[in-house]
């Protein structure tokens, strides 16, 4: 039995998105408040120890801009505060700022911090740590990448060419207040803030370093300053973080005493929830789910993640978009989630927070449609190689039934496994080195908003190597549009784009998998790594 | 009939003055091996597909990230020049004492090489010690018992602990004695968030030292029992029963000495792990040592950390022979150099 019911699709976690944005723009000005919860009882002491671990490396830097892993975002969400976060329905909710105004025209922001915000040390969080950590950042020059939303600040271009010291995007005009401008309209700028790139550094002690810095400095590697819940004690390479419960913390009393960060290989994360040494799991390997099951002291947590499996064609190569929608057909999606991973995975027709719109091809399984399309074409019979990233979980036993699917229709497939770092260089780099390349992850179903990224016109770094004026011009315009309906339909002419075009073949969204002890209340978000901004509302049963 | 008296003296010159020229010239010709190693390690890294860079950024922030960006953060890492110009830099800079530090980590190679060594010194002496003391005496009851059901028991084992991969092994102690029986902890090296006792640091080691251990003892034991087989059909340990020796005191004083003779040669191949650590049994039971960051060097094409690795590795080994070459002389009077 799955915990989450099904209904939960893309649609709907479109919907409340939607219902958010919404809410907020009646009347052209909108308004938000903090969500319900994050409010602990007055008076409560935080006890106990909350430990906790989630699949996936973790780099040993706590400055944000400088790397980073899910693990860091994980730990981020509860050391760190950003001006805004997502709640576990992904609507916003106010993080250091307590409400929160945008235009009618979705160009300024305007945020009225928490009063209570201290950092660690007792500092107030005041509105100059939220200039301060932006600028410092946009001066980020190996990190220019990360910075892609706050470049849309008025004046980003010329702060960061160094001309000038002068940021007018963003003003703080009282110590509460912060007004950020833009140079285009972006309602949905609001929802990038919750990225890791926007946690709020602490001027005060920051101030006088520059980014480069950043690399070696204690700060980064063995000091950090927070205004989270939890506060940084100490952080032991390859075993855990420790973090205690930081008392004055402005949205509430943290409810447990410590927590423990753990980063432990994928064969003891479920010996250790069995064995009563971890109390959370993030992020489980699917097959072992069944194991979570059984036994009767633990919990298993499914629902649908917000990322994505996907087969990225090489759309320099096959260029031809017949044998590209011949290969979608050709592959028994359905049999293999249901098969492999339980039927724990939404099939998807385009990017996931796309792939309900209406009018949008299934390609459910059909090889014969397939053969068609490929004598079409005038395939060539060559063999295709495809690359893939060993440490996806489920992917060996995945490849080899695509590798039989295709050769059923007449594609040669050759299977060539790598390590990540391989994977990329030969994805990026080496382009006449494979014709499909296995792609899995990323944040894509929160918004179609993140597609953009992905589709950005560059022939040499957009997905699959594909550019299309219209449909760039479309994510544009989405981009930059604050009504729902409006975005949806521009949205849905750029989902039937990459529908019929196939530059990537959407295979499905896999549910994460999470396990926790029965006596520990706790939820997972939809993109695992933010889970940690849910931690006031966790506690242990007595 | 025996040979006429030399008409003069062989003159023998001390041998401790042998002795010294000869590990004067070992050290020397170390020096160039020791560059052979690192320099060839070195090039395989570089050589290895992949780039740093990239397996160090989310791939969705890289996909942000502009060429630009992306040559600035290598720029910033030391990581566009030449292989051949970072390696003489590197050097350079080891002859100063500066290691550099690791672009994975952000942390000084020697504080990341000083916070494993400990660790790893500490599992793998166990693990050795354990070796030993199970390998030793099974292989020399072994030999003694040849053809028991005894010896066929031992040599089954043997095999067994030498066939079974380490993870496979770990995976069963943590499903029995951490998960089923709950006698001992899964995985790290102290309790968390308590400062180490010696109580505590032997209880998340019992288990890794004993996969490691027992795959110590399997090869040793194999050795002895195959040397003492020999040693035992000597004259010499007859002439010893002929004088009435008891057959306790003809194997421990007079067969064991020289039939465990070949174990130095087996402890001084295993004497570089000590310090380099065993990579796949740390991984299982998350041992923060000298192997588990030896794999997370090599995933994320780290090159000073990769460096660091080999240079306490590449010395060890050069020691560890030196040294075992050494004690031969003193433990096996047949043995001379010069």
């Amino acid at each position: 039995m799955l915990n989450q019911p099904l209904s939960l699709t893309r649609r709907r976690m479109l919907q409340v998105a939607a219902g958010a944005s919404a809410a907020g723009t009646i009347g052209g000005v909108s308004f938000w408040t903090p969500s319900a919860g994050a409010q602990a009882t007055p008076g409560a002491v935080p006890e106990g120890t909350l430990r906790l671990s989630m699949l996936g490396d973790f780099i040993p830097s706590f400055y944000p801009l400088g790397t980073w892993t899910g693990n860091q975002f994980l730990l981020y969400t509860m050391f760190y505060s950003s001006l805004v976060e997502l709640d576990v329905n992904l609507e916003i909710r106010g993080d250091l700022a307590d409400t929160w105004e945008i235009s009618e025209d979705a160009k300024t922001f305007t945020f009225k911090l928490n009063p209570n915000a201290t950092w660690h040390d007792g500092q107030p969080v005041t509105s100059a740590d939220v200039a301060f950590s932006f600028k410092y950042y946009l001066r980020d020059t190996a990190s220019v990448g990360f910075t892609t939303r706050l470049q849309a600040l008025v004046g980003a271009a010329d702060f960061m060419a160094g001309t000038t010291e002068e940021l007018p995007g963003i003003e703080t005009p009282d110590p509460q207040t912060v007004i950020l401008t833009l140079t285009q309209p972006n309602a949905f700028f609001i929802k990038a803030l919750r990225e890791p790139f926007h946690f709020i550094l602490p001027e005060h002690v920051l101030g006088g370093t520059t980014p480069d810095q950043m690399q070696t400095h204690p700060f980064a590697t063995s000091a950090p300053l927070g205004s989270g819940p939890y506060k940084f004690v100490q952080m032991l390479p390859d075993q855990y973080v420790e973090l205690d419960a930081h008392t004055e913390y402005f949205r509430g009393t943290p409810t447990f005493a410590k927590v423990f960060q753990k980063f432990l290989p994928a064969e003891l994360v479920l010996a250790q929830l069995e064995s009563g040494e971890l109390d959370l799991g993030l992020r489980l390997n699917p097959l072992d789910y069944v194991r979570l099951e059984e036994n009767e002291n633990l919990d298993a947590i499914t629902r649908p993640g917000v990322g994505v499996v996907e087969l990225i064609i090489n759309n320099r190569v096959i260029t031809d978009k017949r044998i590209r929608q011949a290969v979608w057909y050709a592959i028994d999606r359905q049999g293999i989630v249901d098969g492999i991973f339980e039927g724990r995975g939404v099939l998807l027709k385009a990017p996931p927070a796309m792939s309900d719109y209406e009018g949008l091809n299934d390609y459910a399984y059909n090889p014969d449609q397939a053969r068609t399309l490929l004598q079409e074409a005038g395939w060539d019979g060559r063999t295709v190689r495809l690359i893939y990233d060993t440490v996806w979980a489920g992917v060996g036993d995945v490849v080899p039934i695509f590798q039989q699917q295709l050769s059923d229709v007449g594609i040669d497939v050759q299977l060539e496994p790598l390590d990540t770092a391989t994977w990329t260089d030969r994805y990026r780099n080496q382009p006449d080195t494979w014709e499909i390349a296995w792609g899995q992850g990323g944040t894509e179903g929160l918004d179609p908003d993140v597609s953009t990224i992905y589709y950005n016109g560059n022939p040499d770094t957009a997905i699959g190597f594909y550019t299309n004026p219209d449909l760039e011009a479309l994510l544009t315009q989405g981009r930059a549009l604050g009504d729902q309906e409006a975005r949806d339909e521009i949205y849905m002419q750029a989902a039937k784009i990459i529908n019929d075009e196939v530059p990537v073949i959407y295979l499905w969204t896999p549910f994460d998998i999470h396990g926790k002890i029965k006596a520990l209340n706790a939820e997972a978000y939809p993109y695992a790594p933010e889970s940690g901004n849910g931690i006031l509302n966790w506690s242990f049963t007595s | 009939m025996g040979s006429p008296p030399s008409p003069t003296p062989v003159v023998c010159t001390a041998p401790e003055e042998d002795v010294l020229q000869y590990i004067i010239r070992r050290l020397l010709i170390s020096i160039p091996v020791f560059f052979g190693i690192t320099a060839i390690a070195f090039a395989a890294l570089a050589a290895a597909p992949g780039d740093p860079i990239y397996a160090m950024v989310d791939p969705q922030a890289l996909q942000q990230m502009t060429p630009e960006s992306i040559e600035n953060l290598r720029r910033e890492f030391g990581l566009d020049q030449p292989a051949p110009i970072r390696y003489v830099k590197w050097v350079r800079e080891l002859a100063s004492g500066n290691l550099g530090y690791s672009i994975s980590s952000r942390r000084s190679i020697e504080e990341e090489l000083g916070s494993r060594l400990g660790p790893t010194l500490q599992l793998m002496g166990a693990a050795l010690a354990i070796g030993l003391v199970v390998g030793i005496p099974l292989g020399m009851v072994a030999a003694t018992r040849q053809y028991s059901k005894l010896d066929y028991a031992l040599t089954v084992w043997s095999f067994g602990m030498i066939a079974v991969p380490p993870f496979f092994f770990g995976l069963i102690l943590i499903y029995v004695l951490g998960v089923h029986f709950q006698v001992l902890p899964t995985g790290g090296r102290s309790t968390l968030g308590e400062d180490p006792t010696l109580v505590d640091t032997v209880k998340h080691m019992i288990m890794p030292a004993t996969v490691l251990g027992l795959g110590f003892a399997a090869p040793i034991m194999r050795y002895v029992r195959s040397s003492m087989l020999e040693v035992l059909r000597q004259d010499y340990l007859t002439t010893a029963r002929a004088k009435g020796l008891a057959e306790t005191k003809v194997l421990v004083r007079h067969a064991a000495r020289n039939g465990i003779l070949p174990v130095v040669t087996v402890i001084g191949l295993h004497l570089p792990e000590l310090v380099a650590g065993a990579v796949i049994t740390e991984q299982v039971f998350q041992w923060p040592g000298m192997g588990q960051m030896a794999v997370k060097a090599a995933t994320s094409r780290d090159p000073s950390l990769m460096q660091g690795v080999v240079l306490v590795v590449g010395v060890a080994v050069l020691v560890s022979n030196l040294v075992v070459d050494i004690v031969y002389t003193i433990i096996d009077p047949r043995i001379r150099y010069g």
